[in-house]
């Protein structure tokens, strides 16, 4: 038995497939895993926002995860899945390409995202964990989600400017 | 942590005692000193004193111990209870502040030095036997700055009598020797209290033991770290414990609510089913079964989803209750006398709206006390009797009814019409035009209600277009009926609840969307040929009136059709105007249960929640007053905002 590997601290993983690569949910906010399902739109609503839909009578917003990344949309297919995340009391789903495997990493492995300088995504890392021959990016959802909820903000600023207001 | 476990059990009650010592005190200054009321006073500042000692709250629990002291000569027979009511009612006040501070940051902040200092003086001090103990507290090892901690519980303990002797001495304790125990010889009047004030926090363990060689009075008072988690050994706490009621978070029943919802889309799906079955050749009579087995289903939901909402339900006496406070202290001000009625105080609403209409119903009681009741002089030349009368009452009658009404002097609307050609909201012909009911509607008119000039004037002051807002805002109507010189009666129509509204589903875009009806005015077909464009803007007349037509489509920028023949428009009022929502097609009608949209979306412009339809999908739910403002906005329809 290796020793080293039981004491070594750990990191539980959902990894995801987006376009070509991989992405990893910390498991402790992934509430469940569902198939793509009928999103009702919400109108105004930034385009990664996908819509809403209903998670056992409970209205949760989805959010397309390639359109955040500004990668190119795809045709959704039978292992299109969307991962119900729970931040704060707040459960949104994220839609990704397919749900690959849920697996431990040793913290050892994980390198800052600096490191992959150039990427679009990498405001949105927390982390790069190096596994077998390959490399997963691990999300920073507190930005995914946070930032989603800013920009969304701003995109409704207009509307909302000065509440309730008189008009012009 | 215990005390956070605590916490929400003791605030809880906290705010149950200082209501009743609230409404006790105003009793007592009405009617005089009476043995049960003050004993019942008596047990609650007791209660809340225990509770908030346990917790560590020493400013709570001392005051609350001085006013026991006080109410305790009180019902020892002292008969002049001179300006204590004001005393008392400002301890309680002082005791709301502390409540809300331990609620808000954990930490008592606000001094109650003052208002001890004036119970002692009212009592006339030092009239109380003092009695000897032997007090032994023991600080917990990790107890941060013992020394300054030690000298801090001495002064607490100085306040309930004579410290006689410590050990160690003051001295070594301020030269920081200090172990973990102190044990003070001192003179108390109350040796009971002592354990519930010294003890929590850094205070592992407080001892009280009666210094008098007489052995039966012997008994010790031990509040060790397992009895802190207990709020009070007081009877009343345990009775209360075994009363049959539980508190539950809101946000739970809402999720039950959710799942309650899913039993339905479940039953119709089964349903679906069943007639899959019939019609595909299957056996007609496990069809048959089948829906029978749904029908149930869909009963069983439908009374659960009626229980869940009876559980949501709070009377109304936890907002009434409020008002004899209130209205005593704005009368008081004033220079008015006034008594409160209350009347259908075991009506119950949904906790939201509750929570929602205390703003409106401050602002008209106070309107009500401030310009409509007049001064008890005046009011004898009239022929009134001094006192004014200000009714509170709750019925139920298709939904909740809420009355606020007073005897006083009425709206002038004469004065009322002035103002408004003062103000140049209407013309001087306009005014005059006006029928009696239509004028008494001006004081909602926001340039009107938010002159502050017109208080005085109309007999109805300012804001009243924010109270009616705030009514509409949990989907109710505020009415207004008047008599000059006899008085004024707002009449408020809510709903039983808010988590189930009437909605009329409308298709639009390609999605669902749900209106509530209680904005829905009709629904009207208007051919193309009647649609006049002004700018991006179309209206059309509606029976001799211009109605603005808004785009669904548009403000909500889904795909949009090419302008049919006819115009398919839901009428709906905002505020006093309407407006015709130009939809695709209208679906169907009927209940569905209100779900908030998840909070990382922030607010939807123009959409008030979700709700969840037959088939399970999602369905948005507009709020055609937001809706329209968002049209306006875009197309600066000036006249329309």
């Amino acid at each position: 038995m290796d020793r080293k590997a039981s004491i070594e601290p750990e990191q539980h993983l959902v990894v995801v497939r987006l376009d070509q690569e991989r992405y990893g949910f910390a498991i402790e906010h992934v509430h469940e895993i569902i198939r793509m399902q009928e999103v009702t739109r919400i109108p105004r609503a930034p385009a990664f926002v996908e819509g809403v839909i209903n998670l056992r009578g409970q209205v949760i917003p989805v959010l397309d995860l390639r359109r955040r990344f500004g990668l190119p949309a795809e045709e959704r297919d039978g292992s299109t899945r969307i991962v119900v995340v729970e931040m704060h009391g707040n459960r949104v789903g994220v839609v990704v390409d397919a749900v690959l495997e849920v697996l431990r990493v040793p913290e050892s492995s994980v390198v800052p995202p600096e490191d992959l300088l150039g990427s679009s995504q990498v405001a949105f890392l927390r982390g790069i964990a190096k596994h077998g021959d390959g490399l997963i990016l691990l999300l920073d959802l507190q930005r995914v989600l946070e930032v989603a909820e800013q920009q969304a903000l701003r995109e409704f600023q207009p509307a909302l400017g000065g509440g309730d207001g008189a008009p012009r | 942590m215990h005390l956070a476990k605590l916490l929400p059990t003791f605030l809880a009650e906290a705010d149950e005692h200082l209501q009743a010592l609230e409404e006790g005190v105003l009793r007592l200054e009405r009617e005089g000193v009476e043995a049960d009321l003050v004993r019942d006073l008596f047990r609650r500042a007791h209660t809340l004193k225990g509770s908030a000692g346990a917790l560590g709250f020493r400013r709570m629990a001392e005051l609350t111990h001085r006013m026991e002291e006080v109410l305790d000569v009180l019902r020892r027979g002292r008969q002049d209870p001179e300006g204590l009511a004001d005393l008392l009612l400002a301890c309680v006040d002082a005791l709301r502040t502390l409540r809300q501070e331990v609620a808000e940051a954990g930490e008592e902040r606000t001094e109650v030095e003052d208002l001890v200092r004036r119970l002692e003086a009212w009592q006339g001090r030092p009239t109380e036997m003092l009695h000897p103990v032997e007090v032994r507290i023991r600080m917990r090892e990790d107890c941060p700055m013992r020394a300054a901690r030690a000298l801090a519980l001495l002064q607490l303990l100085r306040r309930e009598g004579e410290v006689e002797q410590v050990v160690p001495s003051e001295e070594e304790i301020r030269r920081g020797n200090v172990d973990l125990e102190l044990i003070c010889r001192a003179r108390v009047r109350e040796p009971e209290a002592l354990v519930q004030l010294l003890s929590g926090g850094d205070v592992e363990s407080v001892r009280v033991l009666p210094a008098s060689d007489a052995p039966r009075d012997e008994r010790w008072l031990d509040l060790g770290p397992q009895a802190r988690g207990k709020l009070s050994d007081d009877p009343e706490a345990t009775r209360r414990a075994a009363l049959r009621t539980v508190r539950v978070d809101v946000e739970r029943l809402d999720r039950i609510m959710n799942l309650v919802g899913e039993l339905v889309v479940d039953r119709i799906r089964f349903q679906q089913i069943a007639h899959r079955l019939r019609s595909g050749g299957g056996d007609p009579a496990l069809a048959e079964e089948l829906l029978d087995a749904s029908a149930h289903l869909g009963r069983v939901a439908r009374d659960l989803q009626a229980q869940v909402l009876k559980t949501r339900m709070l009377p109304i006496e936890h907002l009434f209750s409020r008002f004899p406070r209130y209205v005593r202290d704005l009368a008081r001000r004033a220079g008015k006398e006034v008594e409160v009625v209350l009347e259908g105080q075991d009506v119950e609403l949904d906790r939201s709206i509750l929570e929602q209409l205390g703003g409106p119903l401050m602002h008209l009681v106070r309107n009500a006390v401030d310009h409509g009741i007049e001064p008890p002089e005046e009011r004898e030349r009239l022929g009134k009797p001094r006192p004014g009368r200000l009714r509170l009452a709750a019925y139920q009658e298709d939904g909740i009814v809420v009355v606020v009404e007073d005897d006083g002097r009425g709206i002038d609307t004469d004065r009322v019409r002035r103002r408004a050609v003062e103000l140049r909201i209407l013309s001087p012909e306009a005014a005059s035009r006006l029928s009696e009911r239509e004028a008494v509607e001006l004081i909602f008119h926001p340039g009107l209600s938010t002159a502050s000039a017109v208080t005085d004037v109309s007999g109805r002051g300012v804001g009243m277009d924010a109270v009616r807002a705030g009514v509409q805002a949990v989907g109710g109507s505020l009415e207004v009926e008047t008599g000059w010189g006899k008085g004024t009666r707002f009449v408020l129509r809510l709903p039983l609840t808010l988590a189930i509204v009437r909605a009329l589903t409308v298709a639009c875009g390609g999605e669902r969307y749900a209106i509530p009806l209680s904005s829905v005015h009709e629904i009207v077909e208007v051919p193309a040929s009647r649609v006049h464009r002004v700018g991006s803007c179309r209206t059309t007349v509606l029976r001799g009136s211009v109605l603005p037509l808004v785009s669904v489509h548009e403000i909500l920028e889904l795909p949009v059709p090419p302008d049919p023949d006819r115009l398919l428009c839901v009428v709906v009022g905002v505020g006093r105007r309407r407006v015709g929502l130009w939809v695709d097609g209208v679906v169907g009608e009927g209940e569905v249960v209100v779900k908030p949209l998840g909070s990382s979306l922030g607010e939807v412009p123009g959409v008030s929640g979700a709700t969840i339809l037959g088939d399970g999908r999602v369905a948005l739910i507009l709020d055609p007053v937001r809706l329209v403002r968002l049209a306006v906005r875009e197309e600066e329809l000036a006249h329309v905002g």
